[in-house]
């Protein structure tokens, strides 16, 4: 247990501060959608939004590979991707999400009772 | 005598035209039965793309309240912060900052300031959604782009750019709410009952994030220029990750999209 013990209006000031914060920072392009608004821009942000999502599928499936081969954290990162690029070829090959998902799953699950056991 | 028939059909047809383009896109045809249908079938569809996302959010933000119960925030105090961030990295890191050992009283301005520094990435990401989105009033984009997260941006994004839904906007705002609902029944049930999942359910729970987000970029698959985006994210953003922290989500994906959109400029100059 930590030692501070705050205040109740600091609780709030942490709750509020950090969604009214958060909530700001969607709003910056709701503002200034009309100096966002060209072909080139909009093109800009797709790429880079595509790139945010490579990011969040690799750092979000490293961890969960860790999370669940807690002493053999290679081997869970190496499970972990291997899934994801499973999941990702039978989409790209046959179409659809749910199918590649739950074989992806399906892997990663097998492989975790593998090495539970 | 013929021209000015000829004239008045024209000035009658763009009248016609008019009156048949401004009544398409009314807001005020939301009182009709068709209207509701609608509703009903953008919701339909955001509740089908975000399940995985709801299910996944029920177990992730279990943690994320049972730290916020050892920061010492309350139940309704957990609720709002997760209402309103809806990001389970900042959230932790917030209440890990007021938990740490060398916490002092004014830890809870770091723990603000932590939050909105790692969420800086959400603006690229509404940035993103609303250039696929028609123009609308403030309060109706707020209301669609309001709680973007991480997640609910893999869901909106290639939906968005595949097959676009009715009233895009609404969908925008049923998918990011629905998430953040599930985020909020999560952590509070975090927080009140300290639950622990196994081991097994929790990690499988957290891998499916990543596996459905992949079936997600496929959808974009002819789109090469993306693929290659979203590969260089996959590889970089890890490696940066230990220096960078969380930033390097936000900064070499921006970096990647700058220098692919001049590889390209250069292509189409020299063709």
């Amino acid at each position: 247990m930590h030692d501070v013990a705050f205040a109740q209006w600091q609780l709030w000031a942490v709750a509020a501060g950090a969604g009214l914060g958060t909530l700001l920072l969607r709003i910056i392009p709701l503002v200034a959608r009309e100096k966002i608004g060209g072909e080139r821009i909009r093109e800009f942000f797709d790429r880079a939004g595509y790139g945010i999502l490579g990011g969040i599928v690799a750092t979000s499936a490293l961890r969960s590979g860790h999370n669940l081969f807690t002493s053999e954290p290679t081997i869970g990162a190496v499970v972990a991707i291997a899934c994801v690029i499973a999941a990702f070829v039978i989409a790209v090959w046959r179409g659809g999400t749910i199918l590649p998902t739950i074989i992806g799953l399906a892997g990663f699950v097998a492989a975790g009772l593998i090495y539970l056991r | 005598m013929i021209e000015f028939k000829i004239e008045a059909f024209l000035k009658n047809r763009d009248h016609i035209q008019l009156n048949v383009g401004s009544m398409t896109p009314s807001p005020d045809t939301s009182q009709t039965d068709e209207a509701d249908t609608s509703v009903a079938t953008v919701f339909r569809i955001a509740a089908s793309d975000a399940l995985v996302v709801v299910l996944t959010f029920l177990v992730m933000f279990m943690g994320v309240g049972q730290i916020s119960a050892e920061a010492g925030l309350s139940a309704l105090q957990t609720a709002l912060m997760t209402s309103l961030t809806v990001a389970a990295p900042a959230q932790a890191a917030a209440m890990q900052i007021m938990t740490s050992d060398g916490a002092v009283a004014g830890a809870w301005v770091a723990a603000v300031v932590a939050v909105v520094i790692i969420n800086l990435r959400f603006i690229v990401m509404v940035a993103s959604v609303l250039g696929r989105l028609p123009e609308t009033s403030f309060v109706r984009g707020l209301g669609g782009v309001g709680l973007i997260s991480a997640s609910s941006f893999a869901v909106i994004l290639p939906r968005l750019m595949d097959k676009k839904p009715p009233r895009p906007v609404l969908y925008c705002g049923f998918v990011g709410g629905l998430c953040s609902g599930s985020a909020i029944i999560g952590a509070v049930a975090g927080h009140q009952l300290a639950a622990s999942v196994p081991v097994i359910v929790g990690a499988t729970l957290g891998a499916m994030i990543p596996i459905y987000f992949a079936t997600l970029i496929a959808r974009q698959k002819k789109m090469r220029n993306l693929m290659v985006n979203a590969l260089f994210g996959a590889i970089l953003v890890p490696l940066a990750v230990p220096t960078m922290g969380s930033l390097a989500l936000l900064i070499l994906p921006l970096i990647v999209a700058a220098l692919s959109m001049l590889v390209d400029q250069r292509k189409k100059s020299d063709a």
